[in-house]
């Protein structure tokens, strides 16, 4: 005979077997199934869509720039030289973008985002112009911007009550609305902007006078190559040439930045998120297996004495997991390949990059490894456990799950999978350091919830008996070696404590924010404002009743080239501040500290310092870029750079939106350069609110007012669009915790089985058992409750007074509301599943019981 | 039914005309069991020899470790001091997997409650112990094993399409089909009527004779004792008689 388990045929033996074992199998897995498709189907979609987006930019890159490449440059246009030599390689538009305000007839004012075009833009694409919202009646771009036409976006002429072909004023100038924008070739989000885009000509913006020195205007020319392939050597040699300027170089491989680096992060994000509901999951994975495998344990015995070796058992009931796991990954992966499709319909408001809709198989392949390696992690111990039923136990109808030490080679696939899962992780992320704490956080989390679990069930098992007999039914059930109220509390509590974490969190920062506006924060910003002006606009602002206070500071924008001797580009950015390298920032000055500046290191300079350049930064700046007092700053401003030494520290309260820079320098550092002031207003009501701004922007046609309030409306909306990504993280581990409970419930079915058949034949009524369980799952809920209170508690803690830095405003009816409205649901879901054993008719069960 | 497998006891072969070689050889047999209360004492010191051919039922009170006796016979349970060899080989000292190599080659197994897997078919049931071993065309012989006990227009009913005794016959059939050197029985009527029950037992007897294996029945019934060739009484895990049917 030959020696089975060295035979290499068995496991084609072990499949036969695992085939006809496999008969009516599929219906006990619908909690498996559950996990493992919503896990595959959320990862595979996060990548699928992110792949979609990306494919999407890189197909539509030179639509997106606008042309091959573009030059910009802040405050002046880039050197007329350049741009000559540049345009003999082929075509050039030039634009000008800056804030504006139009107003209509009955001087009502809008911030818009203005953006001036020559004739030969859009080099790429075409703009979508028309008199109606709908589209109806198309107009040609010269047209509507013939004679001092300007064109707005629908939601702005809304707003002003103007219709195409009404005038209104932009600046020192009237202008005729002369169309609708509806789409913009060169427009990537249309979520986060301050002020709707208006388009005007180039010779419109000129005769507006909106264009003054050191107004904060950015200037962008596009090129369009004739011979496009030369496209990659000419930007190469423009970068070097430009690396050290104050101008800016975006070519096609950077269409779209902003959105490529919310993607990257959004993407990263989200399949943590996925991999958060699979590893949840995993547990209803393991729980689905032990009911199924608990269920099979006679015929796993029956083999046994049939004479399969331990090592087929393991292959046949590997294999059918395996089979199962790779249904439950087809029909994620077929969810997630669908994703795109939906995504292109859900972002097209959002977003105006087409998405690329195809199959995407890395992102598809990454998702079916992660759903078929956490079925076999999940699985691993109830197989290896399986292996070791002990077939004397069929002839005494005595079979239960073993226990005792499982053998070496079952701690080694457990390594290997759980291995195999964080290089998934990573592959999928591509940020190995997140991924490392976003695993180590969330298995430290689990620690604390079975911990807590545990406690609370040591608690419970001293308890004095109770005199009711279905509490202590149900007491007994969840106290009663092998319960599964650990693992209720770890899945269904996770995605609690998260939901009670993003409820507590989003509070405070309402609150915040609520309060700070309403004690603290400015009414107005008044930007653009030219050094002649401030005098006048300080005298007319003060003068309007109801201004309590004027804030005022002179601004302008530079680029940071260099700190410590060290150029930018070599400087590290894996730190919060790295923001502040990434593009050009406001710089003020000023002879004295500003005000409710708190100095950390070193001192202010004396009012009339006449010295080498010095500069004050922020504390957390010196901090993450390692700097120290004395250490020089080198900025780049309108071409010229200027050589600051650090003579002290600040720190600064963002939150109170009053005016703040990382950089303020001593007023010698930018003497002459043309500069504009910032201003903001204090009001003491509504009428002073709107008197100030029409009172301003009336007076001075170049200066443009931004509310704080819209501004904080606008942050609300992307905290929402943020807040909204977190709560999917919270349902989809709901969601997952919802399949383990069945998982669980189902696990434990057989003996719920067994306890109600018995507690029917010694007159015990389907209401008595049904109380009895009713109390058992309030208890189970009542215990996540908790733990997710103790949880999502201490985590908003963290978050808004470790994070950021602010008191901590304590709402327990809020935590308690929405810990106490996810216990209830794992009350009933848990007694909806649990109740089908109650239908059952004692007789043909006892006879099997006896 | 195959009339080519009907015997009676009054047909089987004498003792003494049997092989001398045992297929089964117990030697200072004990048995303890572990507990919280401590050890139990199951088996207590049991010689026992059975060549091959010979039918023997185990009779005794409940709780005398007529069970225990025929798990150990099986390799199920592995004796706490004294030898077991099967089939000529010491399973003693033998691992899990071993001993399961054992039952695939020289022991096929009836219970009481059947234990047919009940996803599979009467024919694949049949087949399981066969592929186990690797037997080539092993279908084949499961299907003339089946039509052996009468079921051959049963080849493809999952086992809640038969009855109580169907389910029974393929049990049997299962445990000859390999053609065993042992065949236990574990109280095999026990979960069947009278008339049923007496159908079963004439084909466990019938396939024990067909491919002369050693045939232990655990029982109650005195009446199915006194068809065996030899009866064994076990009182408090000691062989308390052994004698051969008159």
């Amino acid at each position: 005979m030959q020696d089975l388990s060295d035979n290499p045929q068995s496991w084609a033996l072990a499949w036969r077997l695992a085939r006809r074992e496999m008969r009516g199998s599929l219906s006990k897995f619908r909690t498996f199934l559950a996990a493992l498709t919503l896990g595959v189907a959320a990862i595979g979609a996060v990548g699928s869509v992110a792949e979609s987006m990306r494919s999407g930019i890189a197909g539509n890159a030179r639509l997106l720039t606008g042309g091959d490449f573009e030059l910009s440059s802040l405050h002046e246009p880039v050197e007329a030289a350049l741009l000559a030599e540049l345009s003999g390689l082929g075509s050039r538009s030039d634009i000008v973008q800056m804030r504006a305000m139009l107003g209509n007839a009955s001087g009502t004012r809008k911030l818009v985002d203005l953006k001036a075009v020559d004739a030969a833009w859009p080099l790429v694409g075409t703009a979508e112009i028309a008199r109606t919202a709908s589209g109806a009646e198309k107009i040609p771009l010269p047209d509507a911007l013939a004679d001092f036409g300007v064109v707005a976006e629908p939601g702005l002429l809304a707003t002003l009550g103007l219709k195409v072909g009404d005038t209104a004023r932009l600046g020192g100038l009237e202008v005729r609305i002369g169309g609708m924008l509806l789409s913009e070739p060169d427009r990537v989000i249309s979520f986060a902007n301050f002020g709707p885009r208006l388009l005007v000509s180039a010779a419109t913006l000129e005769a507006t006078g909106l264009r003054q020195p050191g107004s904060f205007i950015t200037y962008r020319s596009r090129f369009l190559l004739s011979d496009p392939l030369a496209a990659e050597a000419v930007i190469e040699d423009l970068r070097r040439r430009l690396a050290e300027s104050r101008i800016r170089l975006r070519g096609t491989d950077r269409a779209a930045p902003g959105l490529d680096r919310f993607l990257d992060r959004a993407e990263t994000f989200l399949v943590l998120v996925g991999l958060t509901a699979l590893l949840i999951g995993g547990l209803g994975v393991g729980g689905a297996v032990r009911a199924w495998l608990t269920s099979r344990m006679p015929v796993i015995a029956t083999l046994k004495c049939l004479g399969a070796p331990r090592q087929l058992i393991f292959r046949i009931y590997l294999l059918q997991v395996m089979a199962i796991s790779a249904i439950g990954v087809a029909a994620g992966l077929l969810l997630a390949s669908l994703a795109p499709v939906l995504a292109a319909e859900l972002l097209s408001g959002l977003v105006s990059v087409p998405l690329l809709i195809t199959l995407y198989p890395r992102p598809l392949l990454i998702a079916g490894a992660f759903g078929l390696l956490t079925g076999f992690v999940f699985a691993l111990w109830p197989l290896l456990r399986a292996g070791q039923v002990r077939a004397a136990h069929l002839f005494r109808s005595l079979i239960s799950t073993p226990s005792g030490p499982v053998p070496l080679a079952g701690w080694a696939g457990l390594v290997a999978g759980v291995a195999g899962l964080a290089v998934l992780s990573f592959l999928a992320t591509g940020a190995l350091e997140l991924t490392g704490w976003f695993i180590g956080g969330t298995l430290a989390v689990l620690g604390v919830l079975w911990a807590l679990g545990g406690g609370l069930l040591f608690v419970m098992r001293r308890l004095p008996s109770s005199g009711s007999v279905p509490l202590r039914l149900a007491l007994s059930a969840i106290t009663r070696p092998g319960t599964p109220v650990q693992a209720i509390i770890i899945a269904f509590g996770l995605g609690l404590s998260v939901l009670v974490t993003i409820a507590a969190t989003r509070d405070n920062l309402d609150r915040q924010i609520d309060r700070r506006v309403a004690e603290e924060a400015p009414a107005w910003f008044f930007i653009d404002i030219q050094p002649q002006q401030i005098g006048p606009f300080e005298s007319l602002a003060a003068a309007v009743p109801g201004v309590s206070e004027v804030q005022k500071t002179p601004m302008l924008r530079g680029r940071v080239v260099a700190m410590r001797g060290v150029a930018a580009a070599d400087l590290p950015r894996d730190h919060g501040s790295d923001w502040v390298l990434s593009r050009d920032r406001a710089f003020s000055w000023s002879p004295t500290a500003p005000q409710g500046a708190k100095i950390v290191q070193g001192s202010w300079w004396p009012d009339d310092y006449q010295g080498p350049p010095l500069v004050s930064v922020t504390q957390e700046v010196l901090e993450d870029f390692g700097l120290a007092l004395g250490d020089e700053i080198t900025i780049n401003v309108l071409g010229r750079e200027i050589t600051a030494r650090i003579a002290n520290t600040r720190e600064v309260e963002w939150e109170s939106f009053s005016i703040n820079f990382v950089f303020v320098t001593s007023p010698n550092a930018f003497a002459g350069a043309p500069h504009s002031w910032i201003a903001t207003t204090y009001t003491d009501d509504e009428a002073a609110t709107a008197a100030v701004e029409r009172q301003i922007t009336g007076a001075f046609a170049n200066i443009s007012a931004i509310s704080v309030r819209e501004a904080v409306a606008q942050a609300s909306r992307i905290i929402a669009l943020l807040g909204g990504a977190v709560s999917l993280t919270a349902l989809v581990t709901l969601v997952s915790g919802i399949a383990v409970l069945a998982g669980t419930v189902a696990s434990t079915e057989a003996q719920r089985l067994a306890d109600s058949v018995i507690l029917k034949v010694l007159g015990a009524t389907r209401r008595d058992i049904m109380l009895a369980w009713l109390i058992e799952y309030a208890l189970f809920g009542l215990l996540t409750a908790l733990v997710a209170c103790v949880v999502g508690t201490l985590a908003s803690w963290a978050v808004i007074a470790g994070f950021l830095d602010a008191p901590y405003i304590f709402n327990g009816q809020l935590i308690a509301v929405t810990a106490l409205a996810g216990a209830a649901a794992t009350s009933l879901l848990g007694l909806l599943a649990a109740a089908r054993s109650l239908g059952q008719r004692p007789g043909p069960h006892l006879r099997e019981i006896v | 039914m195959n009339p080519s497998l009907s015997s009676s006891p009054s047909d089987r072969p004498s003792p003494a005309s049997l092989q001398d070689d045992p297929v089964i050889c117990l030697s200072a047999l004990h048995l303890s069991m572990q507990s919280a209360s401590g050890a139990t004492d199951i088996l207590k010191g049991i010689d026992l020899s059975v060549p091959a051919g010979q039918s023997v039922a185990i009779l005794g009170p409940s709780g005398a470790g007529k069970t225990s006796l025929l798990m150990v016979m099986a390799g199920l349970e592995a004796a706490s001091s004294g030898t077991v060899e099967l089939a000529g080989t010491d399973i003693t000292r033998l691992d899990e997997d071993a001993l399961a190599r054992i039952r695939r080659d020289s022991v096929g197994i009836v219970f009481q409650a059947f234990r047919l897997i009940p996803s599979m078919t009467a024919l694949q049931n049949v087949s399981v112990p066969l592929e186990l071993a690797h037997e080539p065309q092993a279908a084949d012989k499961a299907a003339a094993a089946l039509a052996a006990v009468g079921l051959g227009h049963r080849l493809d009913h999952l086992p809640d399409q038969l009855s109580g005794g169907e389910q029974q016959r393929v049990a049997i059939a299962r445990a000859i089909a390999p053609r065993p050197r042992i065949l236990l029985a574990d109280e095999p009527t026990g979960n069947l009527d009278k008339a049923t029950g007496e159908i079963v037992i004439s084909q466990l007897f019938e396939a024990a004779d067909s491919v002369s294996a050693a045939l232990v029945l655990v029982t109650h019934d005195e009446g199915l004792a006194k068809r065996c060739q030899r009866i064994l009484q076990i009182e408090d895990g000691r062989l308390a008689a052994d004698q051969m049917a008159g």
